[in-house]
């Protein structure tokens, strides 16, 4: 593998007495489409955005022992830096696009900013581009769409423009934050195949947060588990679907409702709900919700490297008995 | 928070106090120069000035923490750009609902303002119309005052029509 486009290693995100991510180490590689997925609060966006300094410096303490991006140090990188590359080298798409789009300026202007600001074209034919951007992203009639706002736009057009933004700085990596949730399922496969056919053609990287299992064994190449602000198991995405290896990863794959399952037979939930992220936790943090959990859960289990490419945090993989 | 607090008459003498009487500034009363136009001004103004900054101020906070001024962020915009371009702006559609209220009552409230300043306006008018029963005076301020309300409100659904462009299709 060349050398990674992100490199993530130990990321600490603190809010106060709020520590929302603890140790979170991952990468991606160029063309690479690492999929993010856990439960709402465990700490899935909250890395994304740190990764590219987007909390208020004020309230979020960022820490991390590497914050690589294509082999440069973002933490010592200025405000001014991270703007430089937020938007031009890293496009971010967002989960819910009418919230994310100012209601009181035209499309082609809000994409036209980008263009802009990164690629240091003049109004007009920053316009021009902003109307090839939506044609590239599927919009139809482009050229009259450009001139619109966003609440006259249906959710998956939305979608389409937040990705025309996304693009406009032509990025190296791109990050999208559950790009389809707010959207039917078929606007969202429509979504979805035209991320991944952008993807194909340009080849970014790509970091995908969902909990939408279904929709991750379709994306994703590698897939990472978050639990509780950590990384509980991380493994190429089909043998993260033959064989999940955490206890907390099997538990999520057990939990979807089946259509091929005998009638009857219940989707099965994960009993108990996840700890509270303001107060230290010690031992296993899925412990108390774990089924297999014995006496060595008491203690933090290390993120484990087991067979190609497969690391995991948990006791019982370590051979470790009861 | 202080000019909500102090009342128009009690302002409007201690300006004449120190502007006008200590400092000569400005004319203590009147309306023969523009520079007598300061003073009652001021004091005119001074509630609809804190009630709107406050507006304002309020305003800013709640759209800063957006989705779409994260979304600004996310494009590398300058922060001059997102403050002035993209929160302002929406931050500004409650205010000039507000402003043109604001500008109703400085219409009623003109009457206390030129008693002090002695200046000939409409509200002394209309109360000297009352006190020497002079009907169609009374009536002709009455409308007068009632056309520029109209004009006032008319005027801010045109430009609430100008900036939100949600408003100009439903």
């Amino acid at each position: 593998m060349s050398r990674p486009l992100l490199d993530v290693k130990d990321l600490d995100v603190r809010f106060g007495p709020l520590h929302a991510v603890r140790g979170v180490s991952f990468s991606v590689a160029p063309g690479e489409t690492l999929g993010v997925v856990g439960e709402s609060g465990s700490g899935k966006s909250t890395t994304m955005l740190a990764v590219l300094g987007l909390h208020p410096k004020r309230q979020a303490n960022v820490a991390a022992d590497r914050l690589e991006f294509d082999g440069e140090d973002l933490l010592s990188k200025s405000d001014g830096q991270m703007r430089d590359l937020r938007g031009r080298r890293v496009g971010l798409i967002f989960q819910d696009p009418l919230a994310a789009l100012n209601p009181l300026m035209t499309v082609g202007k809000q994409i036209g900013e980008v263009l802009i600001r990164h690629r240091g074209l003049d109004k007009q034919s920053a316009r021009g581009e902003a109307v090839k951007l939506l044609e590239r992203t599927g919009v139809p009639d482009p050229m009259r769409r450009a001139s619109q706002f966003p609440h006259q736009f249906s959710g998956g057009m939305r979608q389409r423009v937040m990705i025309a933004i996304a693009l406009a700085g032509r990025p190296d990596l791109l990050i999208a934050d559950e790009p389809t949730t707010a959207l039917d399922v078929t606007v969202q496969a429509e979504i979805v195949r035209l991320i991944r056919d952008i993807q194909q053609a340009n080849g970014m990287g790509l970091v995908w947060i969902t909990h939408d299992l279904a929709l991750m064994a379709r994306v994703a190449d590698r897939v990472m588990v978050m639990y509780a602000g950590a990384v509980v198991e991380e493994a190429p995405v089909d043998r993260l679907y033959a064989m999940p290896r955490h206890p907390y990863t099997a538990g999520l794959l057990g939990s979807i409702a089946r259509l091929d399952q005998p009638r009857g037979k219940r989707a099965r939930a994960i009993a108990g709900t996840p700890p509270a992220m303001d107060q230290p936790i010690s031992g296993c943090a899925f412990a108390p919700r774990c089924p297999v959990r014995f006496d060595k859960c008491a203690a933090a289990p290390p993120l484990v490297s087991l067979d190609e490419g497969v690391r995991a945090a948990c006791w019982r993989l370590t051979g470790e008995q009861a | 928070m202080i000019g909500l607090a102090v009342p128009a008459f009690w302002l409007g003498l201690m300006l004449i106090l120190i502007f006008a009487v200590t400092w000569q500034f400005f004319p203590v009363s009147g309306s023969d120069q523009a520079s007598s136009l300061v003073l009652p001004a001021l004091t005119l103004s001074m509630q609809s000035t804190a009630r709107l900054c406050r507006l304002v101020r309020s305003g800013m906070i709640e759209v800063l923490n957006a989705d779409f001024i994260r979304t600004a962020r996310a494009k590398g915009l300058f922060e001059s750009r997102i403050v002035w371009v993209h929160a302002l702006r929406n931050a500004l559609l409650p205010v000039v609902t507000m402003a043109g209220l604001e500008l109703g009552d400085l219409i009623s409230s003109a009457v206390v303002i030129e008693a002090i300043f002695a200046w000939p306006g409409i509200g002394r008018l209309a109360i000297g119309a009352v006190s020497s029963r002079d009907f169609p005076l009374l009536q002709g301020t009455v409308l007068v005052s009632a056309f520029c309300f109209v004009a006032i409100n008319l005027f801010v659904d045109w430009l609430y029509h100008r900036i939100d462009p949600r408003v100009r299709n439903t």
